[in-house]
């Protein structure tokens, strides 16, 4: 149990610089806990772990602070061979709620015992709390109703 | 067997008004202490949604849909009962003020002007939740007097106003307020029930008869008004709605106060609750930390539509779109709190608190 929490913790804590959204922004949308087992069940625990290990050992030595942090995301994670694909994807994730499937030259190299690696929304929920509607200042479609007329006068906020 | 008395035909009075039990100290005798009880009926109304949206956004999701459902369908009522208040103190030329800064009770509270039977707390759906909501909408039962202060059930508050209302009007017109300052019902859309625009005395006895028996039901039945006034479909009333939650039972129509509910059963999920924390204030939190940034955004957001609506009952009705619009964001902006965990197992929530 211990290590899921921490595991978790770490999860949410390299979500924040990779989205550009506050921990209790992420934490509000009620899905952290789901975005990290599927990405947990898709690539399976030994990829996810070395992954919280690398974002963990970014956001301790550049002490959670841009530029160093800005730049160590760049370079070992998003160039990464390994971690670019994944990183990607948990980005997705938090914008649109899916999941996209991993390259096959990622599958190829790192995918053994991946499994669920399709095209699909973690769940109705995660498309309802894609980031994507508050960063776009609109609302998911058929969903989050804003109000009669709320076309005609400038977002709020 | 007790009759329907819906269905026998007998039809009571909404409202009972100008019994002899009223004494003079609590009678209203000016149009100025007309108009301050009627301040107090606005403040009154709204001093219920806060725990109704407490409790209602606690409901974790695809779950209770049935409590759900009836507890949205009461708290939208309330939302009307306010906008009719601000109707009929507009129709005596007052000043309705939503927007000072005592506006909002500090809860845990007692409802406004009442006899201080009970306290209403900011509190996740639960039993206790529910208890408390039907003591807010308990029926005065037949015969209790009106009170305008220190009132045992709000019919009686009500009736009250309603006995000043004839009295002070019998005297001269009291109905001088603009006709534009009135919500109609062609602005309030998808609300409960409809708007009844307030210039005489008997449009006013329909409003009063509109919240009182929405709330409390008609004498003697378990029914709502609307369907006499509107030809709605019957509908209960709000102190009998609670009650299928809290008995975990539908009434069915030849039920009566006394029998209690004996349809069927209806579901309720008691764990299905986001555990958030009671009553619940800005000050648990640091300043400046993200979980207080997000309590102070609620309380701004919710203290804005405040003003928009108060700007809406004071000539600028234009600003109830505005208004609604806020009001959809603060579901997602209370539904958002209620997701982040503040330690010790519990969770944030809306506190409905007034900043500027």
């Amino acid at each position: 149990m211990e290590k899921t929490t921490a595991g978790l913790d770490n999860f949410i804590a390299i979500s924040v610089p990779l989205t550009g959204y506050s921990r209790v922004a992420l934490l509000a949308t009620g899905m952290a806990t789901d975005y990290y087992h599927a990405v947990r069940r898709i690539i399976g625990d030994d990829r996810m772990d070395d992954f919280l290990a690398v974002t963990a050992d970014i956001l301790q030595h550049t002490h959670d602070k841009a530029p160093a942090l800005d730049r160590e995301i760049r370079q070992q994670l998003l160039a990464s061979l390994q971690y670019g694909p994944v990183t990607r994807n948990i980005i997705q994730l938090w914008y649109w709620g899916a999941w996209l499937p991993l390259p096959d030259a990622w599958i190829a190299k790192y995918g053994k015992g991946v499994k669920g690696n399709e095209n699909h929304f973690i769940s109705p929920a995660a498309y309802q709390q894609g980031l994507i509607w508050q960063a776009m200042g609109s609302h998911p479609e058929g969903s989050k109703q804003p109000g009669f007329g709320s076309w005609s006068i400038a977002p709020l906020s | 067997m007790e009759t329907n008395q819906l269905i026998s035909g007998i039809r009571h009075r909404l409202v009972r008004s100008g019994e002899p039990t009223l004494t003079d100290f609590n009678k209203i005798t000016t149009l100025d202490s007309l108009r301050k009880h009627l301040q107090v009926a606005i403040e009154l109304e709204h001093s219920t949604i806060p725990p109704y949206l407490f409790a209602l956004y606690s409901i974790r999701e695809n779950t209770n849909e049935v409590a759900a459902r009836i507890i949205k369908g009461v708290v939208m009522e309330e939302m009307l009962h306010m906008i009719l208040a601000c109707n009929i103190l507009n129709a005596v030329d007052g000043r309705p003020d939503i927007s000072h800064p005592g506006f909002i009770p500090e809860y845990p509270t007692y409802l406004p002007h009442s006899n201080q039977s009970f306290e209403v707390n900011l509190q996740k759906f639960s039993r206790p939740a529910i208890e408390t909501f039907l003591k807010i909408e308990k029926p005065s039962g037949k015969g209790a007097p009106p009170e305008a202060d220190r009132y045992a059930s709000i019919g009686q508050f009500y009736e009250a106003i309603l006995d000043g209302m004839e009295r002070l009007q019998a005297k001269g017109n009291i109905f001088t307020g603009k006709a534009s300052r009135q919500i109609t019902p062609e602005q309030f859309y998808g609300g409960g029930g409809g708007v009844v625009v307030v210039h005489d005395l008997a449009s006013a006895h329909e409003a009063i008869a509109e919240i009182v028996g929405q709330g409390e039901g008609i004498d003697g039945t378990i029914e709502d008004s609307d369907h006499l006034l509107f030809g709605e479909e019957v509908e209960y009333a709000h102190y009998f709605r609670f009650n299928e939650i809290h008995e975990e039972r539908y009434y069915r129509p030849t039920d009566t106060p006394k029998s209690g509910p004996t349809g069927a059963k209806l579901p309720v999920a008691w764990d299905q609750v986001h555990p958030v924390k009671e009553n619940i204030k800005m000050k648990d939190f640091k300043k400046g930390t993200e979980e207080w940034g997000m309590m102070y955004q609620f309380n701004k957001s919710y203290c804005d539509m405040l003003r928009a609506l108060h700007d809406t009952v004071n000539g600028d009705k234009e600003k109830l779109r505005e208004a609604v619009i806020m009001m959809y964001d603060l579901k997602y902006q209370a539904l958002g709190l209620m997701n982040i965990p503040i330690g010790n197992g519990l969770h944030a929530a809306p506190s409905f608190e007034y900043v500027k």
